[in-house]
């Protein structure tokens, strides 16, 4: 018997198109030798479209792993994954690269920016990686910066920002390019009570108003309650995906 | 204990860091000691050429006078006109002596005759050859010659009328044909001279026909180098020379002449080789003179006439002169380049410390105590800086032996002449050097990090932490400033006191620049101290810049004279490269952005993530201040070094145009006899250009002038002094003499006058109508020589123009006589003649071109411009009463260095040599050279010097390269995490390559502008300075700074895309984990 999560209450949802389809996947690490780490195993599980959903677990799970399967960041051992009815595991380089630049968003859970551009130029590099010109990159980037709270620290290099700012500067910069679905790896780890609900305030209000996908890791049960629903993975096994039905 | 452990382990735990600090350490210790090993050996080789052309012989005994042969004064005893030489006196005399017992091992008597050799089928000569005696007896010390076939050769064996000739010559002489069984013509002229001054000599001229009966090899073995010689049995020559002698005496005598004192046997050289024991220096000096006094003291007045040299004293002593400004040279420019290794080691360093500093913080988190860390530090710099300083020493000796066997491609050594010298102390200082280097760059930098903030730090903040110059930079700004004002004061001549006067010689001014440097730096620093760090960088680098750039176009404008000022162009360069590298530096921002402006506008109809990677290159460069710093430094030293040295040698080969134009009166070819005078009639000229001028020719002679030119002194006395005797070569000057002379405002003076016309009295120079001359131009002084005009002496009485080139006199090294001052010439109606010096000359293609050895070499003897109705009337010195005729043709072929004008020569001398010229002058034989082959020939040594050092500094680049290499591979391991972070972010692989190339590729760039500013600024500097005012045009050569560009560029990007591609193909989610 499983909880339901209250995901039913979130009218963004398109039931009709998973954003992300995972089915049999398996990461080994150091495969074959002494050493071999089955980090993710027989993972199997769906992200809908407009979902906001946690992925938690204990240290060491396989949770960053998973994210960066997701993300084409690392090749998969076996198995299949879909995002936007995409084949991740078929895809060349390039077309992984494309597919990231377009489509996704990152946040890591450590060290997020590039220390020797400012926050603005942090933020804008998505952009201009897109082909955006310097004005148009500027004034988007302005923009979500002054959402973010952070307006006047355009200039400011991420040594001159405190944890909290170079989190919600990093957040800026995966949602610069209105990605489909956005990864975080701990995004609020850094942050206190307060600015995390502010962190989380905005999630939401993106989810709300883009309908874009998260897939948010997280330690705290608190995020995992103001998400949709939360998946868990123990050991590299998915535990719960938090769409179970109560038998 | 502990620490020694944690030392060595850390060493093994990070061994790509650590190999590329021993490589750097090595690096530099590699560059000291090559061109240690370098100028060591060059000097070293030098010295084994010039032992090995004068052979075994360590001292000679000859004629003070190299042209004469001397009437011996032993054998005066004898009766003169004996028919059958004697022999052997002089040497028995000399044998006798305790001086010869105690110092002489072995000695020969050699006698030379300085001849033309014809190849009478061809007519192809060639002149001032060795016609050499030697003794059939000889002492084995003097060599054995040895035939091509390596059989021995016996001089004994050969006929009168028979000759061994030397390889070269056979070589320079016959083409294809066998030349043994031919015949030579050889033509040597004697001239007998008596005691001077009072008594004249006589000179005959003797002509051979010598059959070649084998072909002699200069062997290399450290005997005297034969190779263009003719070698004769030396009693074939003392008969010939006793026979030549006779004649003259017969001649001399039916003309009523005078004679004193005639040998029998002239003998040129007695070679002498020392015994053992007797080492070269101080004890080859004293054995020299001993024998010089024992020799007077057998032979009378002997001194007067001989002179015992310790020659091969004398050449350790001139090639150590030699390679001292050599070794010197080698070394400026080399320690440029070791700076640039400096670079490489720096940069290393401050990579490998970045790395270190996060350990530190992490140690001294959790609670290391400073000593701790400094302690594991030291024990493992120390054995970096040992280990680099090893692997250098190897590194060097190898280097060292490749610049040895360039130096021996670029002099033209047979490459086994030059030894590889490795001396202790080079191996010993280098050694301390490199480890004093490593500990400087690499210790102090550890210690200073072990004081950081240590919460910062384990942040991973790398940005430099706003450095703290505090009170240093007080102290010593004011101890800077105040040693250059002080120092300034001291100055003598000062130039607060003596104005412009005081940047007059080079030595003065070189004494002046470092309390120049001290008060710009000292300034600076204070501002630092009291504005901010960055204003006071500025300040600095604006006026480095603007000091040099005062230098190098207003002082050095005013430099006359002085000696050294190699010291100084360092100085230049080093002022220069600091101030240029500075600015670029503290506006390396404003730089980045433009250059990322740039490229954006380029890449502006772009779609591609072009202005992502670009901004990620120009920012990653601007926020490395230092490390891009080191980078485009070592780009800007080597390139400004590379273009300095290549744009001089391209201005001074190919901008001489008008140094050639003046030095040869715009004249292409030089026709001239080389040993024996033609008929002395300027009408002969126009005859002899009639019979080359053969129209079907391509070369046509448009103009040509004749110079009659006594061969021998003129003898002259000087106006305070009339005990003071002297000689001097003289030149008649006729109205006809010059181009187009009559008409004069179209007169081409060639031959500039010395640039002193304050100093002239010429203001009081009236033309022929008696009017004042407004203006002091060269023609003026030629013309009125040409027409024979008078000026006014001290005195203020019209007497005869003279021009003459610096009378010098050498036991004082002093210019003895100015323009104004008189001189008097003998006449021989037994008269003395006051001609007034109208000005000097700096020299004129007859004294500064060196026609063959008969002109000797420049400004060693002075010429007198006569106006040639003095010309029968002065006494010469010399019993030969012809002159000399020198032809200077114009052409119609522009280019001087064509080699039409050559292959025109040759036909000219086939011509006259072959036939023709002989029968209708019976004469020996003319020489055609182009003007322009003149110059080359003398200049040859420098271009191969300028070659060898174009050569030597372009090594650098391998520095940079290696350099770049490491900076890319450093900078790319740094940011592996970075570069998945960009991968994350939708780079592409081929984005982050482009991006990590770029940015090196945009250094090496700023490096290539600062060094082309900066090297052709040195280039034109040097070039106006040796140019001797301007006559060498400054050329920029573009072929080659775009090679250089070429070449900044591939190495940019080589060095950078094996790392750079290598860092993209890692699994981004692997590069994100890496932590450094
Ligand atoms: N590149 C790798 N090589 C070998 N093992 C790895 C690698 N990356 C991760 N692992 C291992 O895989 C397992 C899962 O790691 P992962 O980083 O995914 O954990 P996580 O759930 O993100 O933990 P945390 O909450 O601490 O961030 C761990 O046991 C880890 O040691
Ligand atoms: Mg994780």
């Amino acid at each position: 018997m499983t909880e339901q999560i209250n995901y039913t209450t979130n009218p963004n949802v398109d039931w009709t198109t998973p954003m992300l389809d995972l089915h049999g996947v398996n990461k080994k690490y150091l495969e074959g030798t002494d050493a071999e780490v089955h980090a993710v195993r027989n993972a199997d599980f769906k992200v809908y479209k407009g979902e906001m959903v946690a992925l938690m677990g204990p240290s060491g799970s396989g949770k960053t792993t998973l994210l960066n399967l997701i993300g084409g960041l690392t090749p998969a051992t076996s198995g299949s994954i879909q995002i936007n009815d995409i084949e991740v595991t078929d895809l060349n380089e390039e077309e992984r690269t494309k597919l990231r630049r377009n489509s996704i968003g990152y946040i890591f859970q450590h060290f997020n920016l590039l220390e020797f551009l400012t926050a603005e130029q942090n933020v804008m590099l998505p952009l201009l990686t897109q082909g955006y010109s310097d004005a148009q990159a500027k004034r988007r980037t302005t923009m979500m910066l002054r959402e973010l709270g952070l307006g006047g620290r355009l200039e400011h290099f991420p040594s001159e920002l405190s944890g909290g700012q170079e989190q919600r500067v990093a957040i800026g910069r995966s949602l610069i390019t209105n990605p489909a679905i956005i990864l975080g790896d701990e995004p609020t780890g850094d942050l206190d009570r307060s600015a995390e609900e502010g962190v989380l305030n905005m999630f939401r209000r993106i989810n709300k108003e883009k309908k874009q996908t998260l897939l948010l890791v997280t330690h705290s049960e608190w995020i995992g309650s103001k998400c949709d629903r939360i998946i868990r993975i123990e050991n590299g096994e998915i535990v719960q995906t938090g769409l179970e039905v109560t038998s | 204990m502990i620490a020694l452990k944690t030392a060595f382990r850390n060493v093994f735990r990070r061994p790509s860091q650590n190999i590329a600090v021993i490589l750097g350490v090595a690096l530099g210790v590699s560059l000291f000691v090559g061109v240690q090993v370098g100028s060591d050996s060059l000097g070293a080789g030098l010295l084994e050429l010039s032992i090995h052309s004068i052979g075994e012989r360590d001292a000679s005994i000859s004629p003070v006078f190299t042209d004469f042969f001397i009437n011996e004064q032993i054998l005066q005893e004898e009766d003169p006109f004996s028919p059958v030489p004697t022999g052997g006196t002089f040497l028995e005399n000399l044998t006798e002596t305790d001086a010869y017992k105690n110092n002489v091992a072995a000695i020969t008597a050699r006698l030379h005759l300085r001849s033309s050799v014809i190849q009478p089928e061809t007519g192809a000569i060639e002149v001032g050859k060795r016609w050499t005696g030697i003794d059939p007896d000889q002492h084995p010390a003097f060599g054995i010659l040895t035939n091509l076939e390596g059989q021995t050769l016996n001089v004994a064996d050969l006929e009168p009328h028979q000759i061994y000739v030397g390889e070269e010559l056979i070589e320079d002489l016959f083409t294809d044909q066998d030349p043994i069984g031919k015949n030579l013509t050889v033509q040597s002229s004697i001239t007998t001279l008596g005691q001077p001054p009072f008594v004249e000599s006589v000179s005959v001229r003797i002509s051979q026909n010598l059959t070649i009966v084998d072909i002699f090899q200069d062997e290399g073995l450290g005997r005297e180098s034969f190779s263009d010689y003719l070698v004769s049995p030396l009693s074939t020559l003392q008969e010939l020379v006793y026979q030549g002698i006779e004649q003259a005496k017969v001649a001399a005598f039916l003309q009523g002449q005078f004679l004193l004192g005639f040998g029998s046997q002239p003998l040129t050289d007695v070679y002498i080789v020392w015994k053992d024991g007797i080492e070269i220096g101080e004890g080859s000096e004293t054995a020299t003179l001993r024998l010089q006094i024992a020799l007077d003291q057998i032979f009378g007045d002997f001194a007067a006439l001989h002179r015992v040299s310790d020659t091969r004293g004398n050449i350790v002593r001139q090639i150590d002169a030699a390679t001292e400004g050599l070794s010197l040279l080698l070394n400026g420019f080399g320690a440029i380049i070791i700076l640039a290794g400096v670079l490489v080691i720096i940069n290393i360093q401050s990579m490998a410390l970045a790395a270190r500093e996060r350990e530190t913080g992490i140690l001294r988190a959790v609670g290391a105590k400073r000593s701790q860390i400094i302690r594991a530090n030291l024990l493992e710099s120390v054995f970096l800086g040992v280990f680099g300083s090893l692997a250098g020493l190897a590194g060097g000796v190898a280097y060292g032996r490749l610049l040895v066997w360039f130096l021996g491609i670029a002099f033209e050594f047979e490459t086994g002449d030059i030894p590889v010298v490795v001396t202790d102390e080079t191996l010993i200082i280098s050694f301390f050097a490199g480890f004093i280097l490593s500990q400087v760059t690499g210790l102090i930098p550890a210690i200073n990090a072990s004081r950081i903030n240590i919460a910062r730090v384990l942040r991973g903040i790398d940005a430099p932490e706003p450095e703290d110059f505090g009170r240093k930079s007080l102290y010593f700004g004011f101890i800077f400033t105040l040693i250059g004002i002080l120092g300034i004061f001291t100055l003598d001549p000062n130039p607060l006191i003596d104005g412009n006067d005081a940047f007059t010689n080079i030595d003065d001014v070189q004494a002046a620049y470092p309390f120049f440097i001290f008060t710009i730096v000292g300034p600076a620093l204070l501002v630092a101290y009291f504005r901010n760090f960055r204003l006071g960088l500025t300040v600095v680098g604006l006026f480095l810049l603007g000091f040099a750039y005062f230098n190098v176009f207003y002082v050095l404008d005013k430099i006359e004279g002085g000696s050294g000022g190699l010291s100084y162009i360092i100085y230049l360069v080093a002022s220069l490269l600091v101030g240029t590298v500075i600015l670029t530096a503290v506006n390396l921002d404003a730089i980045a952005s433009a250059g990322q402006r740039i490229t954006a506008w380029f890449a502006r109809s772009s779609t591609t993530p072009v202005r992502g990677t670009t901004m990620v290159a120009f920012k990653k460069m601007r926020s490395k201040v230092t490390r891009s710093t080191l980078t485009f430094a070592l780009f800007a030293t080597i390139l400004t070094l590379n273009i300095w040295i290549g744009t001089f040698s391209y201005s001074f080969r190919f901008g001489v145009d008008s140094q050639v134009v003046a030095l040869t009166g715009g004249s292409d070819l030089v026709i001239y006899s080389p040993d024996n005078p033609l008929p002395a009639s300027i009408g002969f000229s126009q005859e002899l250009v009639d019979e080359f001028d053969d129209t079907a020719r391509e070369v046509q002679i448009t103009d040509a002038r004749g110079f009659m030119r006594s061969p021998s002194s003129l003898y002259y006395l000087e106006a305070d002094d009339p005990n003071s005797n002297r000689t001097a070569n003289s030149v008649a000057i006729g109205p006809d003499s010059f181009w187009d002379s009559t008409a004069q405002e179209n007169w081409i003076f060639p031959f500039d006058l010395f640039d002193n016309k304050t100093e002239t009295p010429f203001e009081t120079y009236e033309d022929q109508d008696g009017d004042p001359e407004a203006t002091f131009e060269d023609e003026v002084v030629w013309k009125a020589l040409a027409n024979n005009e008078t000026m006014a002496n001290t005195q203020g009485e019209q007497k005869p123009i003279l021009i003459t080139t610096f009378i010098f006199d050498f036991s004082t090294f002093t210019i003895e006589k100015w323009q104004g001052e008189s001189v008097y010439l003998n006449l021989t109606d037994g008269t003395l003649q006051e001609f007034v010096i109208g000005s000097i000359s700096n020299g004129a293609p007859l004294s500064d071109l060196s026609l063959g050895s008969n002109f000797g070499p420049p400004g060693f003897s002075s010429t007198f411009y006569v106006n040639e109705h003095w010309k029968d009337k002065l006494l010469a010195f010399s019993g030969i009463s012809d002159n000399e005729n020198v032809f200077l043709a114009r052409t119609n072929i522009e280019d001087q260095t064509s080699s039409v004008l050559e292959d025109f020569l040759i036909d000219v001398e086939g011509w006259a040599n072959a036939g023709s010229f002989q029968n209708q002058f019976g004469s020996y034989g003319i020489i055609g050279v182009t003007t322009y082959s003149i110059y080359e020939g003398q200049l040859e040594g420098q271009f191969r010097f300028f070659q060898f050092l174009q050569a030597f500094v372009s090594l650098g680049f391998v520095v940079g390269i290696l350099g770049l290499v490491v900076v890319a591979f450093r900078s790319v391991a740094e940011r592996k995490r970075e570069i998945g972070m960009l991968r994350a972010l939708g780079f592409r692989r081929r984005d982050v390559v482009v991006s990590v190339v770029l940015e090196l590729i945009v250094m090496g760039m700023i490096g290539l502008v600062i060094g082309f500013v900066n090297g052709t600024v040195m280039g034109y500097a040097l070039t106006s300075v040796n140019g001797g005012g301007g006559e060498v045009e400054f050329l920029i050569p573009w072929g080659l700074i775009g090679l250089y560009a070429a070449i900044t560029f591939m190495s940019a990007i080589l060095s950078a895309i094996f790392p750079a591609v290598r860092a993209s193909q890692i699994p981004p989610s692997d590069a994100l984990r890496y932590t450094g």
